[in-house]
């Protein structure tokens, strides 16, 4: 039987396929779209290789987890480098030690989540090691970062944290803060996850698999490059993208609140140990991707929401720096993050580290005699 | 609207579910009609950019209708009515040897305006040559003039091919209905990935010579800035013919092909023939044909013949390149076809006299001989090209970026580069054929192209969602 296809000539009967081809065929694509499907699974394996899980990371039952003091890990994201953490006998992620700060020099102790650890990004490229290099050559003065940031913090038990960042004896305190943050506050350790509360149906399974589909995360990273498809996305993420929606819903209203008061606790805390303290508003990947575009879809402000945390500083006496400003500068916020993660990449904690080095040098007695320009926002920084 | 792209799909689709309502020729050709006209809407809905078009076509149809009345007096108009044409189309495509104080100052809607240029002219020369399969009422005369498949860059096709397949179209089984299928996807394909590909591979080339400090790294990049453009060029134009040869199929319409692997094309003359092969014909049918018979007539000589063809080749693939566009670059553009069509005509006559009839066939049959001219015709092809795609700013950074010995190197690369590649490509083309499935080459089974089809689709739609693309230009719209 031939299987060659030739259009049958003007005038002849139209040739007919055999009875099994309309089974063969249609199943040779669909096994054509499987194997596709697997091959591009292994390829992105290959060229996207990920290794999230940090080896030093451990439970902790007070503030979600911790890292295991002097122990190092490697880490990768998708789409970053293969990433080395060490952490000091205080389970920081610094390379000094944590002990009596060494005479003479600046101590600034860091505070936060994943954006504050610097995650998935080499120590000398997060902001920490940056803004302490920076510092540490325009005082003249050794300037250490201890870096008590640790991602799957539970927020709201941020003021746990402050008495070790006290008994440091910092100069200063860094605390930053991005919009998901305050949604994490609301994580509650002995519940449940709700996989575990209902048998998994087809539909999850085909979630599931696409969630740790690799190829899926090389598909996204190349859609997300470009903010449009981005932004677009995001802003049907629901409950999560509100917060750039003013007025905020009655769970960000409620989110704020919380936040203000962990804030007045926190301030008053470092307050009266005699300790600045300067908050950092990072803003989520797709509100940089507006900022830069100076335009936004009907109804959304991406300002609205770090001119409230602004608010909640200001309140209760906090020095504060929103990204949002020098962001609304640049023509391509979205490049300072990882694409998908979300996460600052390299280029962002520059970004972000020049910012904070000023902000610091304003707050912070020791080093306002510095000479780092103050006037330069930095717009350059952020441009590769 | 964008062809190709979704959309047309759409469109398309809807037509040919409403063709397939009623089986009756008037209510096809209305549908036809209909779906024409809505597709032209679809670029402007402003009558007077509409006007300048619309004259030409009533223009033509008039002439049309004039030369079929077969009446002495008004068939002695067809030289004016040709040369009226000529100038109406010259003047509405904004060539520069118009005076810009006779150019129409609003803006008008010129889409297609060549190709439906070429059917009316075909259609006036046809109908003074009474070869027109009856007379041409107005319903037929827009439906092929306008035809939606392929007004935007052709195919050109012959009114009595059309003439046929509007009033009974060709059954539409489930193997030609897989075939127009395959013709879609491969064509959305090659013009929605692999041009795409292809020109930023050409654009990074054309930045990486120009910045490039060694000669050798720039003869590299200079060589893939030359040889990439017609390989765009054809999966762009190719792609583009596809699609439409298959979306029109389910119209019923099969309209003619325009390519037909013109890189193997051993010698400049069989790749006119390969390469627009619509528009080619078209001027061999209405250019060469009677002008080298004119000549003849004139110089009534069997010595002088083959000259005349030279010539009348000449004239005939000038206008090819002439045709393509409207500033200074085109003329040198259509010099170098003309050229080169002639030279190898000239070439081919040489060596016949030199070597003998037998022995230049047997020359022309030798492996090395021919992957060698597949090169030169391709070099040949890449080189004219500049004056297609460049302007004379870039030509110069280009020369100047290169300078003498560069430009000689980057065409040594392009010529050598390109015999090796299409002899490679022909080895495992033949190769390939003598793998068998149930007696049939492999590449020809239905179940290895639903394979490679599907793979095609897969890749397609994959690449343009995540590369967030715009729809794709056609080169050829310009024209």
């Amino acid at each position: 039987m031939s299987t060659a296809v030739q259009e049958p000539a003007r005038g002849q009967v139209a040739e007919r396929l055999p009875r099994r081809d309309y089974v063969i065929l249609p199943l040779l694509s669909l096994l054509t779209v499987l194997v596709l499907l697997a091959g591009a699974e292994v390829a992105s394996r290959i060229a996207f290789v990920q290794h999230e899980k940090d080896a030093c990371m451990m439970a902790d039952p007070v503030l979600g987890t911790r890292f295991r003091p002097n122990c190092t890990s490697d880490v990768k994201a998708a789409e970053g480098p293969w990433v080395t953490n060490h952490y000091n006998a205080c389970g920081f992620r610094s390379p000094q030690p944590c002990g009596a700060k060494p005479a003479g020099s600046v101590r600034v102790a860091v505070l936060g989540s994943s954006i504050a650890q610097g995650y998935l990004v080499p120590y000398q490229q997060t902001f920490a090691a940056r803004a302490a290099a920076q510092l540490t050559q325009a005082c003249h003065t050794q300037v250490q970062f201890q870096n008590l940031a640790s991602i799957g913090y539970v927020w709201g038990r941020l003021a746990d944290r402050v008495d070790a960042a006290i008994d440091l004896h910092p100069d200063a305190a860094v605390i930053a803060v991005v919009p998901f943050d305050l949604q994490q506050s609301e994580y509650q350790p002995n519940q449940p996850a709700r996989a575990q509360q209902h048998s998994p149906g087809a539909l999850k399974t085909v979630e599931s698999l696409l969630e740790n589909s690799r190829a899926v995360v090389a598909a996204q990273h190349f859609l997300f490059r470009q903010p449009g498809p981005y932004v677009r996305l995001y802003l049907q993420y629901g409950d999560r993208a509100d917060f750039l929606r003013p007025p905020f819903s009655q769970a960000w209203q409620q989110r704020l609140s919380d936040f203000d008061h962990l804030m007045a606790g926190i301030a008053a805390k470092f307050r009266a140990a005699g300790i600045p303290v300067t908050l950092v508003f990072v803003p989520e990947r797709a509100q940089a991707a507006l900022l830069s575009a100076h335009h936004a879809p009907s109804g959304v402000n991406p300002w609205a929401f770090g001119q409230e945390i602004g608010a909640i500083a200001h309140r209760n006496g906090i020095g504060y720096v929103d990204m949002s400003e020098a962001m609304s500068r640049i023509p391509d916020a979205a490049n300072l993050y990882y694409p998908v993660d979300g996460h600052l990449s390299g280029q962002g904690n520059k970004f972000l580290a020049r910012l904070v080095a000023q902000q610091l040098q304003r707050d912070v007695p020791a080093l306002t005699h510095c000479g780092m320009s103050m006037a330069r926002g930095d717009a350059s920084a952020g441009r590769s | 609207m964008t062809v190709p792209s979704l959309a047309f799909l759409g469109f398309t689709a809807l037509v040919v579910v409403l063709l397939h309502l009623w089986r009756d020729a008037r209510w096809r050709r209305g549908v036809l009609l209909a779906a024409n006209l809505a597709f032209l809407a679809t670029f402007s809905l402003d009558p007077r950019a509409w006007a300048p078009f619309a004259g030409l076509l009533a223009f033509g149809y008039l002439g049309v209708r004039m030369l079929q009345a077969d009446r002495g007096a008004l068939r002695r108009a067809f030289p004016p009515l040709c040369v009226g044409l000529i100038l109406v189309y010259i003047w509405l495509k904004r060539y520069t040897i118009i005076p810009d104080s006779l150019l129409l100052q609003h803006p008008y809607v010129v889409v297609g305006l060549s190709y439906v240029f070429f059917r009316v002219l075909h259609l006036v020369i046809d109908a003074h040559d009474g070869t027109l399969p009856g007379k041409i009422d107005p319903v037929s005369y827009l439906n092929f003039s306008l035809n939606f498949a392929s007004l935007v860059s052709g195919p050109i096709q012959r009114y009595q091919d059309y003439h046929r397949m509007e009033r009974d179209p060709p059954s539409l089984g489930v193997i030609s209905a897989g075939r127009a299928i395959e013709r879609i996807v491969v064509g959305f394909c090659k013009v929605a990935v692999l041009s795409v590909l292809l020109h930023a591979v050409q654009t990074e080339a054309w930045g990486n010579m120009v910045h490039a400090v060694p000669l050798l790294p720039r003869v590299g990049w200079g060589a893939i800035v030359a040889a990439a453009y017609p390989l765009y060029l054809y999966a762009n134009f190719s792609g583009y013919t596809d699609f439409v040869i298959g979306a029109a199929r389910f119209t019923g319409i099969m309209l003619p092909e325009n390519f037909d692997r013109p890189f193997t094309a051993e010698n400049f003359i069989n790749f006119w023939s390969r390469w627009h092969i619509t528009l080619s014909s078209w001027l061999k049918t209405y250019v060469y044909s009677p002008s080298l018979m004119a000549l003849a007539r004139r110089f009534p000589s069997r010595r002088v013949e083959p000259w005349l063809a030279v010539l009348a080749f000449f004239v005939t693939f000038f206008l090819v390149g002439v045709w393509h566009g409207r500033t200074s670059a085109f003329i040198v553009f259509g010099i170098l076809q003309g050229g080169g069509v002639a030279g190898n005509k000239l070439y081919q006559i040489e060596m016949a006299r030199r070597l003998g009839r037998t022995r230049y066939r047997a020359l022309c049959a030798n492996t090395a001989y021919r992957a060698f001219a597949r090169g030169l015709t391709f070099a040949w092809f890449t080189f004219t090209l500049f004056w297609f795609w460049s302007n004379w700013q870039q030509m110069g950074v280009y020369a100047h970026r290169l300078g003498g010995t560069g430009l000689a190197l980057v065409s040594i690369v392009v010529l050598l580069g390109a015999t090796a590649l299409l002899h490679g490509v022909e080895l495992v083309r033949r190769y390939g054929a003598m793998l068998v499935l149930d007696g049939d080459p492999l590449f020809a089974s239905r179940y290895v192209r639903t394979v490679w089809c599907t793979a095609l689709l897969i890749v397609s739609v994959s690449v343009t969602t995540l590369l967030n693309l715009p729809a794709p230009d056609i080169v050829y719209r310009a024209f």
